[in-house]
This record gives C-alpha cells, structure tokens and sequence, in this order.
C-alpha cells in the first residue's frame, strides 16, 4: 500500500454508508491506497478486510459472502466472518486449514450512519472516533471526486452553496434561496459547512475519505432544525450540489493540470 | 427452433442468451469465430446482416439483427406476462427505451474499450473510458435514487425489464476494458440483483451471486 505517516494509518475514516453495506454483498472500496472488502454477515457484523485473497491475491469483492463467510471466487477458500480465519479449503477437504491463513482484518465500526475503518495495527493504535452530533442526521449520497482530499478540502473552505430548506421556495415561485454557507475545517479531512434561511438552520459534516491520492469520497452528514422537510427532498438537493462542486473541482483540476485554482460553480 | 448467430464473448449476444434463458425459449447456437477470425465479415454472414454485427436471430425465417430491437422483439412475442417488456403501458415503454439508447451509448465506450483490450479493435482508449465513466456516473446516481424511493430496477417497476438486461453486460464487463467500478456503489448493488433473476445465465468473466437471505423478499 501507498506509504503514510502513521498518523494517518491509525486514524478513522469512513468508507461506506451503513445502509449501503447489505445483506450477502461485498462493498469493494479503496483508503490510503489499500483496497478493502467490507461486508456484512447474516448476523449484522460488519467486516472491513483488505481485498485480497490470501492465497493468490485475488480480490475478495468478486467473492460470496455466504452470510457467515467470504468465499473466494477463485479457488473456493472460505474466511470467516470476524477474525478472517480460513475455514476450509476445496482442494484438501478433510484438513483443517493452518491458524496462520487468515485474510487481512482491519478495525471497523459503526457509527453516525457509516461504516468507519482504520489500517493500523488494531491491539496497539485503536484510535479515537471522531465526535459528532449524531441526533436528527441524515447520511447524504456519497460522492466520488477524481481530486486530491487537500484540493476538495480547500475548494469546501473557497465555498460551498445549499438551502437549508429546500422544499420551500423563497423569492420567485420555484427558487430555492441559496446560501452562500459558512465553512469551517475541524482538521484535514471533517469539515461543517452552514446555512440558515430565516426559520431554518441547517449545517453538513463533510467527511473526506482519501481514496487514493489523487481521489477522494466526500460523504456528507446533515442536520436540519427547524423544518421537516421530506427526506428525499432534502437528499436530492444536497446531491445536486455535491456534484455540482464535484464538477467544479474536477473541472478547475483539468484546466489547470492540477494547480490550485478558485473554483466557480453555480 | 430460434436460431441464434452466436459469440460467447460478445456482451450483445449474453443480452439476447439473458433474455431467451429468462423467458425459458428454446433456441439453436451457430456459434461464429469473431476473434481471432472475423467469420462476421464473410460473405455468407454479411448476407444475414450487411452491418457485418452479431448478434442475429432466425425465427421461423423471420431474421432480426441488434441486441436492443432483438429483446423487443422476444419480449413481446414470448413474454404473455408483459412484465419484461410492458407493451400498453406509455410511461415503461418511454423509459426502457431510453434504456436501450443508454445501452447503445455503453456499446460505445465501455464495449468499445473492452473490444480494444481484449481482442485489439481500434479505439481511442482514453476517450473510451472517459465516456463509459461519465456514464457510470448517471446510472450509479439513478439506482441509488431508485432505492431510496424503492425500486430496484433501471424503469422504476417491480419486476426486472429488457431495460436492465440491455445494460447489464457491458456494464459487468467493464473491467476487461480497464474501467473499475470500485467508485460505483449503486452499480454493483444492482449487478447482484441482476444475478439473483431467476435462471439468470453466466458467461465467461462473469460470476453468479450467492443466494439472498431466505427470510428477505429481496
């Protein structure tokens, strides 16, 4: 995997919404360059594991997770659900598989609506979760960036642009009331981001999951008080914004090849 | 018996196998040497079909080639159900033929780079791939809305349509042509669906699903 100061190895990061790692499906996702398999068992555990098959390298998100296991497309090798643990092998049936076969298990938790992971070493450097406010939140579409999480983090703090009440047009009929919200960077990669309209206050948690280093996933956390706008409502507006700033940034990068430029966006 | 002029590895030929296999029709294999032999442009083919493309079928003497006008065609005249192909409903057709043109577009980028990878087609790769990813990025964000609001299929019904199976193949072979579907999420929650369709069918490079839980409808 792609060298990282140890820091950043031993920290959490989200990697998938939770309502999106379903039952007998495997998540293929990437952090720090390391591509991860995460998948759910029948008893609703999550498991975040490097994707690759022990044996031959096979990635583990073309497997099947069989709701107690992963099994590999491969060669059939089966792991088990928590501690990776090889559990039978096609090839030699009556033998029980070495406790030195087990798939790469990396720490993972549930919480504010995502599925969170941290590559560090997981009895030396479990780190601190992040603390935030969980109540009346909403986990947005998460949106893939073809950017650096520096660049998307520095064009949120340039400005971002939402409705905290989006079902309910101001001004002209059918106009949504814009704001430009007020962003701020509680470190490189969580950033809250604003907005108010006269009977609404709504603020989104960015959190910014480095990919690779020239990708990011932002995956966003509202909180809305004052209305009760209908949910759909809400997350097809923030969609639409992400990407638009998506399309900026990526935009901006293209024109530029890559320097840092201000980035313009409806 | 339907004949069906044939190439295992063609991504337009598994749409047509999907659909007979779906609708349990019988059909005859004239299985054509694409690649390495380009037994699609001899004479004897470009009598079938001038376009010098698989796949083409004979029914009876009844001869259709393109993948998209063939699901249309034996969805509805092997379908009685109607549930692949809603033949009196204004709306499911409208969408599932913008489907298909979806389905023409992946033929262009995402086919086109796996055709150019695999068996040396000419193409501008790059610009293959770009394209098939700006498509991507429309249909992972229709599906995901699509389950929010409750659909898991492409033309927001209950029941699977020759709409998803147009755009399947191409789609679950995009990896033969370089284009990763890591930043697709949606995309391959519905590829498990997908191979969860009853007598769903393989094909080389593409693998079956472990069975859903039993307890869940879905």
């Amino acid at each position: 995997m792609a060298r990282t100061p140890g820091n950043i190895i031993a920290r959490w990061f989200p990697v998938a919404r939770s309502e999106e790692v379903i039952s007998r499906h495997v998540v293929q996702t990437q952090l720090l360059g390391q591509e991860i398999a995460v998948w759910r068992d029948d008893a609703g555990s999550v498991n975040a594991w490097e994707n690759r098959c022990p044996h031959r390298g096979v990635r583990l998100s073309i497997g099947f997770n069989t709701g107690t296991e992963l099994r590999c497309q491969y060669h059939g090798w089966r792991y088990a659900t928590g501690n990776g643990q090889c559990t039978f092998i096609p090839a030699h049936p009556g033998q029980k598989p070495s406790s030195a076969i087990r798939a790469n298990v990396y720490g993972s938790i549930e919480q504010y609506g995502f599925v969170w992971v941290h590559l560090g070493q997981q009895q030396t450097d479990t780190p601190a979760l992040p603390t935030l406010t969980a109540q009346h939140a909403i986990a947005l579409r998460s949106i893939f960036v073809e950017a650096p999480p520096s660049a998307v983090a520095e064009a949120l703090l340039r400005g971002y642009r939402f409705s905290a009440d989006p079902a309910h047009p101001q001004g002209s009929p059918g106009e949504i009331l814009m704001s430009a919200a007020s962003v701020v960077a509680h470190d490189a990669y969580i950033l809250t981001a604003t907005a108010a309209t006269h009977d609404a206050d709504a603020s989104v948690t960015f959190l910014l999951q480095p990919m690779t280093e020239s990708q990011t996933v932002i995956h966003g956390l509202l909180h809305v008080e004052g209305v009760g706008t209908e949910r759909l409502t809400v997350l097809r507006h923030h969609n639409s914004q992400m990407t638009a700033f998506r399309d900026a940034v990526e935009g901006a990068r293209r024109a530029n090849s890559g320097k840092p430029v201000a980035v313009q966006y409806p | 018996m339907i004949k069906l002029y044939n190439y295992e590895l063609s991504g337009d030929c598994y749409k047509v196998r999907l659909i007979m296999d779906a609708l349990r029709i019988q059909f005859e294999r004239i299985d054509l040497d694409f690649y390495p032999g380009y037994e699609h442009e001899s004479p004897w083919f470009l009598r079938l079909n001038p376009l010098g493309q698989l796949p083409v079928i004979d029914d009876d003497g009844f001869i259709l080639r393109d993948a998209q006008a063939i699901l249309v065609y034996l969805a509805s005249k092997y379908d009685p159900s109607g549930l692949w192909y809603p033949r009196s409903e204004a709306e499911a057709l409208g969408r599932i033929s913008m489907w298909l043109g979806f389905a023409e577009s992946l033929g262009a980028t995402a086919a086109a780079a796996r055709l150019h990878d695999a068996m040396f087609h000419d193409a501008d790769i790059e610009k293959c791939r770009a394209d098939a990813h700006a498509l991507f990025r429309v249909l992972d964000e229709h599906l995901w809305f699509a389950e929010q609001e409750g659909h898991e299929w492409l033309s927001s019904r209950e029941h699977p349509t020759i709409a998803d199976i147009a755009c399947f193949p191409d789609v679950m072979l995009s990896e033969e042509g370089g284009i990763s579907r890591l930043p697709y999420p949606a995309i391959r929650r519905w590829t498990d669906r997908m191979k969860r369709i009853p007598h769903f069918t393989l094909m080389p490079g593409i693998f079956g699903a472990w069975p859903a839980r039993a307890s869940q409808s879905a």
